[in-house]
């Protein structure tokens, strides 16, 4: 097939800046004028409410039969079940390997009800602080243990979602561990509709509230989704002295039509063993992660 | 494949700084049409980031000396007007001003995700000789009203305001049947009342214009 020379009509707007002034310019100022008109409706997302008062409200709750045996590995999981929902998928996949008896469970985008069915059914100790009202929900942050747990706080993180003005929190408490305190932090940083700049402020915020403490954990749903936040957050925590324990698990959920790291668990003044992300059904639009470290000297 | 080419074309819709501008208004009638490429240097994070900037510009002369025109880039759009000052041999001043309306859906640092911005500038030409390019030199400093898209539900605690005194450097080579090529780098330090300096950004690239 060949193709006829092009119709000098259909190229003269962009070609002739007389044509261009006469027909097309018109229409482009129309449609300034109309997306200047519209964009305030089009950018004004539902605001949703926010928990800003740092003493709660707070959820505790105690569900452990004594105090567990030590073994010779401490395993953490960061789990993300998506705005709480499937609950008892949760309960199903904290209960098989290699996620079963961890010792810390940091959860995110829960509930109260469903982190203390959690915690019931599998006979652990929790704190829940709700960082915002998400579609009528509370939406927060949990930390779970068999092990007595103490001093647990919400930290308030900087910055708000520039759509719908979220808040982001983190939830810490101190783990009495063999008779070691193990500080750990469950976070869920914002998404990328706020610059990596503001929340990477948000992960340094953590890391301030750490201060010098060790050993500790940080976990959760750190947002990595755009191209480079990734390396950028793992050079952050690497700067103040934490391992990526959490290395070995990857394509923890998706983001822009691909498979993602989006979840991790860092740790300071602990050895990272292994790590892994869990294959089977999570009940989530995440995978929930796994570390094995070595216990608290 | 296709969620990465729209995040691809989604950060082109970042700020564009360039100029383009040269002394010398358009005669009353004339238009011209330019298409431009430009790098723009950003900070995202902690560090700088290259992203892609297309743009479109269009000038048209309405008195002698006057000239009006506009730029649109993926998601914003300026228009302003240009007065020739003084005009001495091959030396020439000009004053533009220009207001620029945007928004940038993936924006890198903060919640800097509409804006509107005044960006008055003082642009000098040498002209070239023989056909050789004609020299810009130009102060383009920028005051910014940026802000989260909350703002037009009442939440504007995170608004503020940015000044940026740019500066410019270009050149404009003639080409035949009154094209030309240019060639743009400016530096735009920026200052955030209320939260102090910014880190610069930069952008440089090349433009037809016929």
């Amino acid at each position: 097939m060949t193709l006829g020379p092009i119709d000098a009509s259909l190229v003269a707007p962009f070609t002739d800046p007389e044509v261009f002034a006469r027909v097309c310019w018109p229409r482009m100022q129309a449609a300034a004028g109309t997306w200047v008109l519209l964009a305030p409706f089009a950018l004004a997302c539902s605001i949703e409410p926010n928990y800003t008062n740092p003493d709660g409200p707070r959820c505790y709750g105690d569900y452990a039969a004594g105090e567990p045996e030590l073994g010779d590995v401490l395993r953490a999981v960061s789990y993300n079940l998506e705005f709480g929902r499937e609950v008892e998928t949760a309960i199903a996949a904290l209960e098989t390997e290699p996620l079963a008896g961890a010792d810390v469970i940091l959860m995110q985008e829960m509930e109260a009800g469903g982190v203390e069915a959690i915690a019931a059914a599998l006979g652990l100790r929790y704190v829940y602080y709700p960082a915002s009202v998400k579609h009528g929900r509370d939406w927060g942050n949990a930390v779970l243990s068999p092990w007595p747990m103490r001093d647990y706080r919400k930290v308030l993180l900087p910055w708000a979602d520039p759509y719908t003005n979220s808040r982001r929190i983190a939830v810490t408490a101190t783990l009495e561990i063999g008779g070691v305190d193990l500080a750990v932090y469950s976070t869920h940083t914002a998404t990328p509709s706020l610059g990596l700049g503001a929340r990477l402020d948000q992960i340094e915020a953590i890391l301030d509230d750490a201060g010098d403490s060790a050993p500790v954990a940080i976990g959760g749903d750190l947002n990595t989704a755009d191209p480079g936040s990734g390396g950028q957050v793992r050079e952050l925590f690497g700067d103040r002295g934490f391992d990526w324990a959490s290395d070995g698990a990857t394509d923890t959920g998706s983001a822009f039509g691909s498979d993602a790291t989006l979840d991790y668990v860092f740790t300071r003044g602990l050895t990272p063993r292994r790590s892994g992300t869990f294959a089977g059904d999570s009940g989530s639009d995440h995978q929930p992660i796994w570390v094995e470290l070595e216990p608290p000297p | 494949m296709i969620h990465r080419c729209l995040l691809l074309v989604a950060m082109t819709g970042c700020a564009s700084y360039s100029s383009r501008l040269d002394a010398t208004p358009l005669p009353p009638g004339a238009g011209e049409l330019g298409v431009g490429l430009d790098v723009l240097l950003v900070e995202r994070g902690r560090d700088y980031i290259p992203l892609p900037v297309p743009d479109f510009t269009y000038r048209r002369g309405v008195r002698p000396g006057v000239d009006v025109g506009g730029k649109a880039h993926l998601t914003g759009a300026q228009a302003g007007v240009r007065f020739a000052i003084a005009r001495r041999d091959r030396l020439a001043v000009a004053w533009a001003a220009d207001l620029a309306l945007g928004y940038e859906p993936i924006t890198n640092n903060t919640t800097d995700l509409v804006y509107a911005r005044a960006l008055p500038r003082l642009v000098g030409e040498l002209r070239g000789r023989g056909g050789g390019p004609t020299w810009i030199a130009a102060v383009a400093p920028s005051l910014t009203f940026t802000g989260p898209a909350t703002m037009f539900r009442g939440i504007a605690g995170a608004a503020r305001f940015i000044a940026r005194p740019g500066a410019a450097l270009g050149a404009r080579w003639p080409l035949d049947r009154g094209r030309s090529l240019w060639l743009e780098v400016t530096a735009q330090p920026a200052y955030a009342f209320g939260d102090g300096w910014l880190r610069s950004a930069y952008q440089g690239g090349a433009a037809v214009t016929f």
